[in-house]
């Protein structure tokens, strides 16, 4: 048992060894990683960073122009700070990202490793669950759940990543069932090992560099869910700045004041962006062989 | 072929059926009834008395299962039931605002194939040129940016600043109708375009080291033959499969969408439903949607036996 586990240690250590040795050949993905790592840092220290008050208003001087003093990108139609706005925005959707894919990646795992493991009955019901859910177009399911929970950060955090569950769920179930076939699974049986156990130290090792993949992508998906959203009025509510629901108003003020629907694009495009370029650095340096 | 499309619109029924529980399940466990949502705050000015005869009226206070099946068989008398707030036939509404999606979804696809498909075959055939690096990250930026903020810089720049097009609603006549798609289809296309560029130039890659295409050019066949002829039709089955899914992720956006280019279909009417809780729009717009999706997929299982006659549905 004792040697079983060093080499799985070591294996799992090469593979990654290899994967950030090809991330850092990557120019793409290293420019990703570091507006990531920058943004994250603005979403930490907000606090410090920004100027102003996020949500403090200022009714004497609405939309000024970019380059007032005191106000490098001008002020909204409240009169608050374009600049914090979007500094505390990073925020919400840092956290939406993350959180929705840690969700929905335990979730679909879980379930999809069970499902491609024991087959039967349990694959059955779940993945009847899981066809049902995706004859539904992703958006307004998510919506409908919104509706009945109350739009907030947390709720939709929870909805987002209750409808995005069952991709990650499809594409273990489909790893699981061929591995299931591999001679070192039938090896493990042979020497009496436990289904967890053959589940969780022997398949389960095997799929983390496709979930990995498929979760960057995720966090990207997320962020652009919740701020479609929030754009919409069920995500993140104002007063709170996010950047999908900073674009709400638009048609008021994109006439007066263009920064205010140009900013908070940029900074979603900005990040899902990075994500993508990261995202596509690993699936080339983990899975070689899956397309697109 | 005859037999095998009979067979999935048999398919269809439990489809739909699992698709219409699901959603009345969920509605149910909805906090705040469409007596409240109508209402709003006029409620705390009616009785007790007043708020229980129109629950009576509008039969909430049958047994779910009661309620459900009331429902299934008005909807297979194509009747959807009454918009609790607007008091109108949601069918109407539906005849009416229908067309639009499905107008502005097609016409997002044929954005997306038009451009995305070339694209991508010229990208695959190009490989490392600057041609394909200028066409890959183009397309990165497309799936990256949010599609509503795509349509916000679409106004902005061709509807305010170049008042070429109009930037809301849907203007009569054809050439009314034409120009106020345009921004919308555009803004509805741009994700989906750069996916398909991409998956177009992967799936591409693939055939292009078939030996097939060795042989079809060995054999004489023009570049522009073999390239689309052989290797075109045996990329596209991936793209197509891909397309299927993906109208669903259209229909998702045309939500968004029609909210920011005041379009008249059924994406917008769905979130104001959502919005005042009103159940039977809600049931109707989502319906439509599952129907419009599964129907579309049935469409593509025909398309791929036209593409691959290696498929047959025997």
């Amino acid at each position: 048992m004792t040697t079983q586990e060093i080499t799985t240690v070591t294996v799992n250590r090469s593979l990654w060894a290899e994967t950030i040795r090809q991330l850092r050949r990557n120019v793409a993905a290293m420019v990703g990683l570091s507006i990531l790592f920058i943004l994250s840092l603005v979403a930490i220290f907000a606090d410090q960073i920004a100027p102003h008050d996020p949500i403090k208003l200022d009714l004497l001087h609405p939309l000024q122009p970019p380059l007032t003093p005191g106000h490098i990108l001008g002020t909204d139609d409240l009169g608050r700070d374009v600049l914090s706005r979007l500094i505390y925005g990073s925020r919400a959707s840092l956290m939406v990202g993350f959180i929705v894919v840690g969700i929905a990646g335990t979730v679909g795992v879980i379930l999809g490793a069970i499902s491609g493991y024991f087959g039967g009955k349990i694959d059955m019901i779940i993945m009847r669950v899981v066809d049902v859910l995706f004859a539904f177009p992703f958006l307004i399911l998510a919506l409908a759940f919104v509706a009945i929970l109350g739009p907030s950060l947390i709720n939709m955090m929870l909805v987002l990543g209750m409808v995005s569950w069952i991709g990650y769920a499809r594409l273990v179930r489909s790893v699981v069932l061929s591995l299931r076939e591999m001679t070192f699974v039938e090896a493990a049986h042979s020497v009496g090992a436990s289904d967890m156990r053959i589940l969780f130290q022997h398949i389960l090792p095997n799929v983390v560099g496709i979930v990995v993949v498929q979760a960057t992508f995720g966090v990207a998906q997320a962020i652009l869910a919740a701020a479609a959203l929030s754009f919409l009025g069920f995500g993140v509510q104002p007063p709170a700045a996010e950047w999908g629901n900073m674009l709400t108003k638009m048609r008021d003020f994109m006439r007066a004041q263009p920064v205010l629907v140009v900013a908070p694009g940029m900074m979603i495009m900005i990040t899902v962006l990075s994500l993508n370029f990261v995202g596509d650095a690993l699936r080339d340096a983990l899975d070689p062989y899956m397309r697109l | 072929m005859l037999k095998y499309i009979y067979q999935r619109l048999l398919l269809l029924i439990p489809m739909l059926l699992g698709v219409s529980i699901f959603t009345f399940g969920l509605l149910q466990i909805v906090p705040g009834d469409p007596i409240t949502g109508t209402f709003g705050l006029d409620v705390e000015n009616m009785d007790d008395s007043q708020i229980e005869r129109l629950r009576e009226q509008m039969g909430l206070n049958d047994p779910i299962p009661v309620q459900y099946l009331r429902y299934l068989g008005r909807l297979l008398q194509g009747d959807f039931g009454r918009s609790i707030s607007t008091r109108r036939p949601v069918s109407v509404d539906l005849v009416e605002r229908y067309p639009a999606t499905l107008l502005l979804a097609l016409a997002s696809l044929l954005i997306v194939v038009t451009i995305s498909i070339p694209l991508g075959v010229i990208s695959a055939r190009y490989r490392n040129s600057w041609v394909d690096h200028i066409a890959m990250l183009v397309s990165l930026f497309g799936v990256s940016m949010p599609n509503f903020w795509v349509g916000i810089m679409l106004i902005l720049i061709f509807a305010l600043y170049i008042p070429v097009f109009p930037s809301f609603g849907m203007r009569s006549g054809i050439e009314g109708t034409f120009m106020s798609l345009v921004l919308p289809a555009l803004t509805l296309g741009t994700s989906l375009a750069g996916f398909v560029t991409r998956l177009t130039r992967s799936s591409m890659l693939e055939v292009l080291s078939q030996d097939y295409m060795r042989t079809a050019r060995a054999k004489g066949l023009t570049e522009r033959a073999s390239l689309i002829r052989h290797g075109l039709k045996n990329a596209f089955i991936p793209v197509i499969t891909v397309l299927g899914l993906q109208f669903a992720s259209l229909l998702s956006g045309s939500v968004v969408v029609e909210r920011v280019f005041a379009w008249p279909g059924i994406g917008r009417f769905a979130v104001d439903a959502i919005a005042r809780r009103d159940y039977p729009v809600i049931m109707g717009t989502v319906l439509i949607f599952a129907t419009t999706f599964v129907f579309t997929n049935l469409i593509l299982d025909i398309l791929y036996v036209f593409f691959d006659p290696r498929i047959r549905y025997d």
